[in-house]
């Protein structure tokens, strides 16, 4: 009779020594991570969508002080950006239309923010929530003007600022 | 996947206890062919059912620390309620770090468990042997350090002659703070003599499903946690292989 509860116990462990074995994390992250800036693009007397022929996007490198090109793209109406993620509270964007920087048409737009981190789950980590932004466009050669559309930039469903050309 | 392995180990579990329960019937049956031991027998086994005060400690946990980042004890006390219940409490301290994708987390403290063990069948040469069946309640406090959490972006480049996105990752960190969990956990297994003494081998397997948890100043859910271990979406189990000696 004990002999029997020994197995069985004995079988208990076997078991659960499998169990833990198969045990695995499957840790894929399917949220959405930090939002990037959504910037549109629109005709300022008509004030419809338009579709540049051609969009450089350079994005300024504090520590280097170079200007950096990160994005370019033709023929879009919608450009997704992403700002700085270190502790910086500013990141600074030029919007050009052509990629020789200095002999093209551009503006400069600097976006400033608070950094605050918010945690997703254990697959996805936490992103980066930008509030309290202010957005500027400092120079008005290639866009007359700019319409923030939001003060906070937590998700990509929306568009963060417009530009009319 | 997952679902499939536990579903397996469950049905073979119940399948066990069946056995071992047919087995006890049977001598049950030979038992009740003379009628003079079975009276003796419920007698005595009345006797014992009131006296029933265990203490015990884990052994499990504890020489596993030297091959795992969980590090800790636990120990436990049982006592005999009414008929086959009998009331558990568990206490324990355990250390543990999740070091995982992206993730740096160390967790220390400790973590206590109250609950039952209803007796499945019960061997009938000692009415303590036996399987039981457990559910328990079981909270821990502790302290947790985020050495390192990753906050994933998408980057915008160029490369070549094509404007790309990637997903990239920067680390921060977050100073020491307490926090607490709370989960509920079942317990499968069974409590066996050891020889003739007052000795006795505890075996359980204990499955654990997180309630709640929140570490005080930030949002996190507990991803480590004393007692509970390393969280597969609210889900874990745990073994304790130990022995308890009979007081009373």
């Amino acid at each position: 009779m004990k002999k029997r509860y020994f197995i069985a116990l004995f079988s208990i462990i076997i078991l659960s020594i499998f169990a833990i074995q198969s045990c695995q994390d499957d840790d894929i992250c399917i949220d959405a991570i930090t939002p990037r800036m959504i910037i549109s693009f629109r005709d300022k007397t008509t004030n419809a969508e338009l579709k540049m022929d051609s969009v450089n996007v350079y994005r300024l490198n504090t520590s280097t002080n170079n200007w950096e090109r990160i994005y370019f793209s033709a023929l879009k109406s919608t450009i997704e950006i992403n700002l700085n993620v270190n502790d910086e509270t500013s990141t600074q964007l030029r919007v050009s239309q052509f990629y020789q920087n200095s002999t093209s048409i551009y503006d400069n737009v600097s976006v400033s923010y608070e950094n605050s981190d918010e945690f997703l789950s254990k697959a996805c980590g936490f992103k980066r929530v930008y509030k309290n932004v202010s957005i500027l466009l400092n120079t008005n050669t290639l866009f007359s003007n700019s319409e923030q559309n939001t003060t906070e930039i937590s998700d990509e469903s929306q568009t963060h600022l417009y530009l009319y050309k | 996947m997952k679902a499939k392995h536990i579903c397996i180990f469950i049905s073979s579990f119940i399948l066990t206890i069946y056995n071992a329960q047919v087995d006890s019937l049977k001598v049950k049956k030979n038992i009740d062919s003379t009628k003079i031991v079975t009276k003796n027998d419920s007698i005595k086994k009345r006797k014992i059912a009131f006296n029933q005060i265990f203490v015990g400690v884990d052994f499990f946990n504890p020489i596993n620390g030297f091959f795992s980042e969980k590090k800790g004890f636990q120990g436990m006390v049982s006592f005999h309620v009414k008929k086959k219940w009998h009331g558990v409490i568990e206490l324990g301290y355990e250390k543990n770090t999740f070091d995982k994708i992206n993730w740096n987390i160390d967790v220390n403290g400790l973590f206590y468990k109250v609950g039952f063990n209803w007796k499945i069948n019960q061997d009938y040469e000692n009415s303590i042997n036996g399987f039981i069946l457990g559910a328990r309640i079981a909270g821990a406090n502790y302290k947790q350090t985020v050495n390192q959490y990753p906050i994933y972006y998408y980057n915008n480049t160029i490369s070549g002659n094509t404007s790309t996105t990637t997903t990239e990752v920067i680390y921060k960190s977050l100073p020491q703070t307490s926090a607490s969990a709370y989960w509920m956990e079942l317990a499968l297994g069974g409590k066996i003599q050891i020889k003739k003494s007052r000795f006795y081998g505890d075996f359980l397997f204990q499955p654990k499903f997180l309630i709640t948890g929140k570490s005080k100043d930030n949002d996190t859910d507990p991803i480590v946690v004393p007692g509970f271990g390393k969280s597969t979406s609210g889900f874990n189990f745990s073994v304790y292989w130990g022995i308890s000696y009979h007081i009373k």
